[in-house]
């Protein structure tokens, strides 16, 4: 039971907005001790989990690739293709993006989007640059709700359209955990099931950048953030 | 048989690049930090597999306190005016496109032809790694691409990269601190324990006539 402790150690951490790393590093240090392991074990753990998710960050190589593409007007470009459809607009886009995304990820095409590879280089320029040539450049606050409203409609796309595709490890890592605790249930019919709450969920959030044009089209900013502008 | 370890390889050399690049930045104030946590991420990634657990457990601690307490600075380094990149894409046009999709799109075909390949009866790419390793190689070609197409000096190359981390900064090792924290979990029974709460909660619950969720729990519980 002392292991819970971890978890309140992420809550607690995370209201009080305390830096993310450190908290999660305080929490499996917690988590581990309350367990009953010894400190060396638990670093080990750390260890050990930390370089067996190695694979997660190479999605950062694209970044020399962005970085140069940005370089050469790579965003400009995006902008001024955007420019062009008049009835476009930043919730439009975003819905989109998300039907894409969803339906690709559905078909087991995962790789085709993501943060690095498609937000930041594409998706977020072009919801930015509609901003701009309608309400011209936006401040900080909207920029910054644009841009994470762009990332999530790839994180909600990605997410609830991946559970459809079967070959999937999320539909083979829900099987597996069934299996132990003795269910067995065809990995058909969890991505068959995944339908209705993949609709739902597209429901939900295109209805939320539905809202999102209209909170845009109010004449005050959004509530402040601290973020910078980057 | 090649192995994710080449897509480790080409990731841990872009990082110590970046460390080189943050060390010789006297422009931020926090460069050391910089050069130390990018340099660490590095090591990682070039000598994870060969430094055992503990030492990768400290690794990461040590970047943890850097990252996260020590902070580090947003580097600026010279790239091109929004001027020189209007004129840029008005040049390029939509090619500039190219050698960004030219990534998801080798990931995908290399992901859909090479997985299952054997060639002499063993698996020219590691099966379990296709999609990664498969990422790094459309990288490659992309770089190429990009480097062909725009002709920029060569260190704008490691410091576009810099210029795009620094903006990620200590946020880039939490995907993998979260992964280390799942794996605590598991080692420390935390999945057990939440299930053993609950139980308690249906017991506990069980003589309430009036609670709904009652019946509706027992008839699920095994």
């Amino acid at each position: 039971m002392m292991s819970l402790l971890g978890i309140a150690v992420v809550m607690v951490g995370l209201i009080a907005r305390f830096n993310p790393i450190l908290v999660i590093t305080a929490a499996a240090l917690v988590t581990g001790l309350a367990g009953g392991l010894d400190p060396l074990t638990v670093i080990r753990a750390i260890g050990k989990g930390f370089n067996d998710a190695r694979y997660i960050s190479v999605a950062f190589l694209v970044l020399p690739v962005i970085g140069l593409m940005e370089r050469g007007g790579l965003q400009a470009r995006a902008k001024a293709l955007i420019g062009r459809l008049r009835s476009m607009t930043v919730g439009r886009l975003l819905i989109a993006y998300l039907a894409l995304r969803q339906i690709s990820a559905a078909l087991g095409l995962l790789s085709l989007g993501g943060q690095a590879t498609m937000v930041r280089p594409l998706i977020a320029p072009m919801a930015e640059a509609d901003e701009e040539a309608r309400r011209g450049a936006p401040d900080a606050p909207r920029r910054v709700l644009i841009r994470s409203h762009a990332a999530a409609a790839d994180n909600v796309g990605a997410f609830f359209g991946e559970d459809i595709f079967i070959a999937l490890g999320s539909v083979l890592l829900i099987q597996a955990v069934l299996q132990q605790n003795h269910l067995t249930v065809a990995p058909l019919r969890i991505a068959l099931w995944a339908i209705p709450t993949a609709l739902v969920a597209f429901a939900v959030h295109a209805t939320r950048l539905a809202l999102l044009d209209h909170r845009l089209r109010a004449p005050r900013a959004p509530a402040p953030t601290t973020a910078p502008d980057p | 048989m090649i192995t994710v370890d080449v897509a480790y390889a080409m990731a841990g050399v872009v990082f110590v690049a970046i460390a080189v690049f943050s060390a010789l930045d006297r422009a931020n104030p926090k460069r050391w930090h910089n050069t130390a946590f990018w340099g660490l991420f590095g090591a990682s990634f070039l000598a994870g597999r060969w430094l055992g657990d503990l030492i990768n457990g400290l690794l990461v601690i040590a970047m943890v306190l850097v990252g996260g307490i020590g902070g580090l600075g947003i580097s600026r380094p010279a790239t091109t005016t929004p001027a020189q990149r209007e004129a840029s894409a008005a040049r390029f046009g939509s090619r500039l496109f190219l050698p960004v999709l030219l990534i998801p799109a080798t990931a995908l075909t290399g992901t859909l032809l090479l997985k299952g390949l054997k060639v002499g009866g063993v698996f020219l790419v590691q099966p379990t790694q296709v999609t990664v390793i498969c990422t790094a190689l459309g990288v490659l070609l992309a770089l190429a691409w990009a480097i062909g197409m725009l002709k920029p000096p060569l260190a704008a190359v490691p410091q576009e990269a810099r210029r795009l981390m620094d903006s990620v900064g200590w946020a880039a090792i939490l995907p993998q601190l979260l992964a280390a924290l799942g794996a605590v979990f598991a080692l420390a029974g935390v999945g057990d324990a939440v299930a053993r709460l609950i139980g308690q909660c249906c017991r506990w619950t069980a003589g309430w006539p009036w609670w709904p969720p009652t019946a509706w729990v027992w008839r699920c519980s095994p």
